[in-house]
């Protein structure tokens, strides 16, 4: 195999307001045809950095190249014309981006986008441009191609957006693609369907891959090298089974050791709850969102976000909701902790109905139900003191004086791992991890019973994600408390749950004791789910890919909603909607279960 | 789109009854039909006999609002309100106060003069701030682009009377290139005039223009999809002047598109300077002679043309955005 | 002088107070640290400083102006006019500012008509009578020859004493106007994005009423119900400024209301009021700043048109609409007097520049979505 692409001590950097920040500092590999080699780190380790420094599109005029040499087959890409390195872009060395939504031009058709890099780099014209676009359209397994070429790309689903912008990147056979975390936007299960399009047409192209993910489990599924990084250094190189069972560098060590696993004892400390004692019983929830429309705004549609759905979580447990994005999931964290009002359905805390208290009933309960929210960086405002955020919840509660809330609120940031003298500081002062702690301590300042852990963990590096995991699982036994943990990171809920419920599309397809529901599922969803998860130890395991996209919880399918990508769905399957069947703890709502 | 259409404009009457409400307390209640009259026929020596007869000859003698002296509809109709205000929506602007002259008329045989200046202007000036602000923001972080955002905020500074002073007085008196004002509606003679009022008019405009379209198309620039066609080897003009420009071109129709209307209305300083007999002219005069009519009728027609404006706006977008499409 | 101590007021009260909320205001924002070091990047280029300065200049100017007193009537002579039975010192019906009082050198240098700036001769002819009689047309000498920096107007006052006195005018209608405005635009556009539904309705209904007046018409038709003056102009400068801020504010705090700490302190049970106050609007306040400064310098434009069109302020009151509308006939002269107006251009640009410039300053800072490469 010979050498495409050579990196030799690579320097990038950044002017900014603080100083010079060295983005890639000191990076050499190289990159040999029709191999997949994985760079790896955490954010602001500077991957992405090399990736655009190889394309020569470092953000300008902050950013620039300071030193080093980047060889492409024979050629010096550093100080290369524009033109000549405007002839090598899309045509020998193409580049896939994460975030689909954003990457393709909203007013230009796929078509045209593709047309253009076809006319660009092969002068195609005309009638040849049009049939080559629909030919690559569907090579990236798009359906009916000669329709989708005139769509605008608001018109199609995550997932298709990546597949066209593979189409793009693909068109010219480069002899090189640049993916930069293209799988991370989107659910498991498409996220299975594009890294296999990637690495069939990676056998059938002959294209190297330079692949660039934060995400273990996908390296060590698709990559023939890798490359770990640390603060813009190449710490580590190896190849993926040398790098998972012998990593020489003590950050790969922490770093894998902090991955969540599928397989083996989970990590958890805690006990698991009473199953006696009922804390939050929710029977039949259901949120529908009309869709309005015109000059009255009449109601033309539903949204069924929450279409019918029960969980009941015992005092003192961990209670996971799993499922991939438009699910529901986070909806019914919503609708328990009353930030939205259920359409239909009792949610019953402590044995009171609450899905139907005004502001005023609601009051003791928003003190006994706390939540945790995702993004670190919105979840704290940018212009309080965070002791006067954490301090709020025990002034709207009444709880102490002044100075008592002052002191409590200090303790709290110490229980979290943070000092407590910084009370008088902004949340910008803050990495993300710390301000999750501040997050986790805003919550648990008010002594609630039920914690709400809404994607918690779902922004934060992987080892920050386990040191946020174990302080939870500690403050659970610490405080007394009971999770519900909704995530669409089945690893994670793996690691924290006792029980987990897997929603799709409104409702559970499948729920029991989360040992048993990860080892054994049952409904036809959950085992795809299941599979999809890319692991490090991977044990030779049956990937089951989806099809298609999920239904529009506007317009879910008839029957079960799940059969149009099921397949063991039968004629009775889109006629008959399957309850949940109670089997022991296990519960799963499938009208072939018994045969499966 | 038809139903659509129809359905955008029934939106826009209750707007527009909002208007008229506002403008009826503005002009019969904070200000009385006896304070107009005596502001017409002069302040002092006027007897409430001269009062009453204005009154009457000009229908403000009737009730405001409700006409308890007459039976249903006229309960309703024969009141100031309903004969002044209502009227408006069917385009009746009535007679002037000052002259008795029809309104209406007036302003259709002024529109003409008024788009003589107002089109050009507002082409030439789209096109040119566009261009300007795409050369900058190409530019962009360079001392060009330092240089031109500057000039920019300085002639933003600047009251367009004094361009207007300073140009006439410039090309006018002291080079001589151009007549000081007048207006000839006899085409090949109608340019002589026209000239100096647009070129002023252009240079007023182009240090806001171009600021503003300079920082929409920064806004672009930094976007996923421009990268994603410099990835694809495009060169820096294609991305500028095709991907840019195109999504750039989205939030410009709103602020241009609603301006539309307005052409007909005029500008009040450059026809006032220039002497064009445009409906600027004819605001200046009605607030020069307090004739009140003429100012109800411009306001009512301003708000109907601003509105106007608004339903061309919607309409440009589902053209323009493939995002937006209406049911 | 104890006399004169017993006999200021406020001339006008309301620029005190301006100034003092806007100072308070200030010093609020500057106790946190993220509006400091906003302001530490703000002031990093010497542009801005040197806006910032002349920005202060202006405003001490109106300050001064603005602190009126009766001065005590004299004789001819400088002794003190007196009651003639009670003894008691009489004063001046019509106040005089602290500026007056500065600026009397100025302000005291009549001249019969025009004069060139720094001229020492009137501008136009007169017959002269020699000491023998005879008579000649000539220039006249002015009685403050070569001391009049930018000449003088048609009655011979001192143009640059106008031009300064012009400056409390202007600082009224850009800076009173915005305080009249923000609180108001601040409550609805929070109360209509916060809560939504009817109450949104409402008041969306409001102000696209308002906004779809063009403003120029509705303030014609306002001063000409009201009458000319500064205060009608503010309120109706008021009136049709309120509506664009209102719906930037609103767009925004429907954007933070879904914010993750909005929706925590919702989760909390923190009461409404305390949301919207204590989270919604400080994380509002860099618009409001932002919006503040830059339509400052369009309302300083606005009074010069509307002067110009005769709706502006009444005749009374010097201001630089004013000033070009007298300018306007003295270009038509030959040979032409454009010293009055080129004194209104530089104090009106003097003032507009700074203030773009240092409101651009504070964009760039506090609106990181605004921020350029």
């Amino acid at each position: 195999m010979s050498t495409l692409l050579t990196i030799n001590d690579l320097h990038t950097q950044f002017r900014t307001p603080e100083g010079l920040v060295r983005a890639v500092d000191g990076v050499s590999f190289e990159l040999r045809e029709g191999e997949t080699y994985a760079l790896v780190g955490e954010s602001g380790s500077g991957k992405s950095m090399t990736a655009l420094s190889v394309m020569q599109l470092v953000p300008r005029p902050a950013g620039f190249i300071a030193s080093g040499s980047i060889r492409f087959e024979d050629r010096e890409l550093i100080g290369l014309p524009p033109v000549e390195m405007r002839g090598i872009r899309g045509n020998d060395i193409s580049m896939i981006f994460q975030e689909p939504m954003t990457a393709l031009n909203p007013v230009f058709t796929i078509g045209n986008q593709l047309i253009e890099v076809l006319k660009l780099h092969q002068g195609l014209r005309g009638e040849a441009a049009l049939s080559a676009a629909i030919d690559m359209l569907d090579h990236v397994g798009i359906a009916a191609p000669d329709q989708r070429v005139r769509d605008f790309p608001h018109q199609l689903s995550g997932g298709m957006r990546q597949r066209v912008m593979i189409a793009m990147a693909l068109a010219c056979r480069p002899k090189i693609l640049i993916a930069d975390e293209p799988t991370t936007a989107l659910d498991v299960t498409i996220q299975s369907q594009i890294l296999e399009l990637m690495s069939a047409l990676q056998s059938e192209l002959g294209t190297a891959i330079l692949l660039i993910t934060h995400n273990m489990g996908v390296v060590a599924e698709n990559a023939d090298r890798i490359g770990v990084m640390l603060d813009g250094k190449l710490v580590e190189e190896a190849p993926p089974n040398q790098l998972f069972t012998t990593p020489q560098h003590d950050y790969t060590k922490k770093l894998l050791a902090a991955v969540p696993s599928m397989t083996g004892p989970t990590r958890r400390k805690s006990e698991i709850g009473n199953r006696k004692s009922e804390m939050l019983q929710v029977v039949d929830l259901k949120m529908h969102f009309p869709i309005r429309k015109g000059l009255f705004k009449r109601p033309v549609g539903t949204v069924r976000a929450v279409d019918g759905l029960d969980i009941n979580i015992h005092r003192g447990e961990t209670f996971a909701i799993v499922g991939e994005s438009g699910c529901g999931k986070t909806t019914v964290g919503k609708c328990i902790n009353r930030l939205l009002d259920p359409s239909h359905g009792q949610v019953r805390f402590d044995g009171h109905d609450i899905a139907s208290l005004k502001r005023v009933g609601l009051q003791p309960y928003r003190q006994r139900i706390q939540m945790i929210f995702q993004d670190p960086f919105s979840s704290l405002d940018p212009r309080m003191r965070i002791g006067a955020t954490i301090s709020e919840g025990m002034q709207t509660h009444n709880i102490g004086t002044p100075a008592d809330r002052t002191a409590r609120a200090a303790a709290m940031l110490e229980r979290v791992g943070l000092e407590g003298d910084l009370l008088e500081r902004y949340p910008h002062e803050f990495s993300g991890g710390q301000r999750q702690r501040i997050g986790i301590a805003r919550a648990l300042a008010v002594e609630p019973d039920l914690v709400i852990c809404d994607e918690a963990t779902s922004s934060l590096d992987v080892s920050v994600q386990a040191q946020i995991l174990e302080l939870l699982d500690e403050l659970k036994a610490e405080f007394g408390l009971s999770y519900l943990f909704i995530s669409h990171d089945i690893a994670v809920v793996r690691q924290v749950s006792d029980r987990i419920a897997v929603m799709y599309l409104g409702q559970i397809v499948e729920t029991g004791p989360t040992a048993e529901v990860i080892d054994n599922p049952q409904h036809p969803y959950t085992r795809a789910l299941i599979s999809a998860v890319p692991r490090i130890d991977d044990d030779g395991r049956q990937q089951i890919i989806l099809p298609g996209d999920v239904p529009s919880p506007a317009n879910p399918p008839s029957g079960c909603r799940f059969h149009p990508r099921c397949a063991h769905a039968i004629d009775t399957c889109r006629r008959t909607a399957p309850t949940l069947e109670s089997d022991e703890g296990r519960q799963v709502a499938c009208l072939r279960s018994a045969e499966l | 789109m038809f139903s659509y259409l129809v359905r955008r404009i029934a939106y826009a009457f209750p707007i527009l009854l909002g208007v008229n409400i506002l403008l009826f307390l503005l002009f019969f209640f904070a200000y009385t039909p006896e304070d107009m009259a005596e502001t017409i026929l002069g302040e002092k020596r006027v007897t409430q006999e001269q009062i009453d007869n204005w009154m009457r000859e000009h229908n403000y003698h009737l009730p405001r609002f409700i006409n308890l002296a007459e039976s249903f509809p006229a309960t309703l109709t024969r009141t100031i309100f309903w004969q002044k205000s209502m009227h408006l929506f069917a385009l009746e602007f009535g007679h002037s106060d000052v002259d008795n002259t029809d309104i209406g008329a007036e302003i259709k045989r002024r529109i003409p003069y008024s788009l003589c200046v107002t089109l050009p202007v507002f082409m030439a000036s789209l096109m040119i701030n566009i261009m300007v602000a795409m050369v900058v923001a190409f530019y962009r972080a360079t001392y060009i682009d330092h240089m031109a955002l500057v000039i920019c905020v300085l002639m933003m500074s600047i009251s367009l009377l004094f361009y207007i002073i300073g140009g006439q007085y410039l090309f006018a008196i002291h080079l001589r290139l151009a007549p000081v004002s007048g207006f000839d509606a006899q085409f090949p003679h109608t340019i002589k005039f026209l000239i100096l009022p647009i070129v002023i008019s252009l240079i007023g405009s182009i240090g806001g223009g171009v600021r503003y379209y300079r920082t929409i198309f920064l806004e672009e620039i930094n976007r996923d999809y421009v990268r994603t066609a410099r990835a694809k080897g495009l060169g820096e003009g294609t991305v500028l002047f095709k991907h840019a420009l195109r999504n750039a071109l989205l939030p410009i129709l709103t602020n241009v598109i609603v301006t539309i209307p307005f052409l007909i209305m005029g500008s009040l300083l450059l026809e006032n300077f220039f002497g064009i007999p445009g409906l600027g002219n004819y605001t200046i005069d009605a607030i020069s002679k307090q004739d009140f009519a003429v100012i109800r009728a411009m306001v009512f027609l301003g708000s109907l043309l601003y509105i106007g404006g608004l339903i061309l706006v919607e309409i440009s977008y589902t053209i323009a955005d493939p995002r937006i499409r209406i049911q | 002088m104890t006399a004169l101590l017993n006999n200021w007021y406020a001339k006008d009260a309301i620029v005190l107070v301006v100034v003092g909320i806007m100072g308070w205001i200030g010093s609020l924002l500057m106790r946190r640290e993220v509006w400091r070091s906003a302001m530490r990047q703000v002031f990093r280029r010497r542009m801005v400083r040197i806006s910032a300065f002349i920005l202060a200049l202006y405003t001490l100017i109106a300050i001064l102006d603005s602190v009126g007193y009766h001065p005590p009537l004299r004789d001819a002579d400088h002794a003190l006019h007196r009651h003639p039975e009670t003894g008691r010192v009489l004063y001046d019906q019509d106040g005089k500012s602290l500026l007056d009082l500065i600026l009397t050198p100025l302000s005291a240098m009549h001249e019969k008509t025009y004069s060139a700036p720094l001229a020492a001769t009137q501008f136009t002819m007169e017959t002269l009578y020699d000491d023998e009689g005879n008579t000649t047309r000539g220039y006249p000498p002015l009685a403050h020859p070569r001391r009049h920096l930018l000449g003088t107007d048609r009655v011979g006052n001192d143009v640059l004493y106008l031009a300064i006195k012009g400056i409390r005018t202007g600082m009224i209608i850009g800076g009173f106007t915005t305080l009249l405005v923000i609180p108001f635009a601040i409550l609805f556009g929070v109360t209509a994005g916060y809560f939504r539904g009817w109450v949104d309705d409402a008041i969306q209904y409001v102000y696209t009423v308002l906004s779809s007046i063009p403003s120029l018409l509705l303030i014609i038709s306002f001063m000409i119900v009201f009458g000319r003056g500064l205060t009608q102009l503010c309120i109706i400068m008021g009136i049709t400024s309120w509506t664009g801020l209102c719906r930037v504010l609103r767009g925004e705090t429907l954007k933070l209301r879904e914010l993750e700490y909005v929706q925590a302190a919702e989760a909390m049970g923190v009461s409404r009021p305390r949301i919207m106050f204590q989270h919604i609007v400080p994380n509002l306040m860099h618009i409001v700043l932002i919006t503040a400064v830059l339509s400052f310098s369009g309302r300083v434009l606005a009074e010069a048109v509307l002067s110009y069109i005769g709706i502006g302020v009444g005749a009374a009151t010097i201001s630089w609409g004013s000033m070009i509308n007298d300018a306007r006939q003295e270009l038509a002269r030959d040979p032409i007097i454009w010293w009055k107006l080129v004194a209104a251009f530089v104090f009106m640009v003097g003032l507009v520049l700074p203030a773009n410039l240092f409101g651009d300053a504070l964009r760039d800072a506090l609106d990181p979505r605004l921020r350029t490469e």
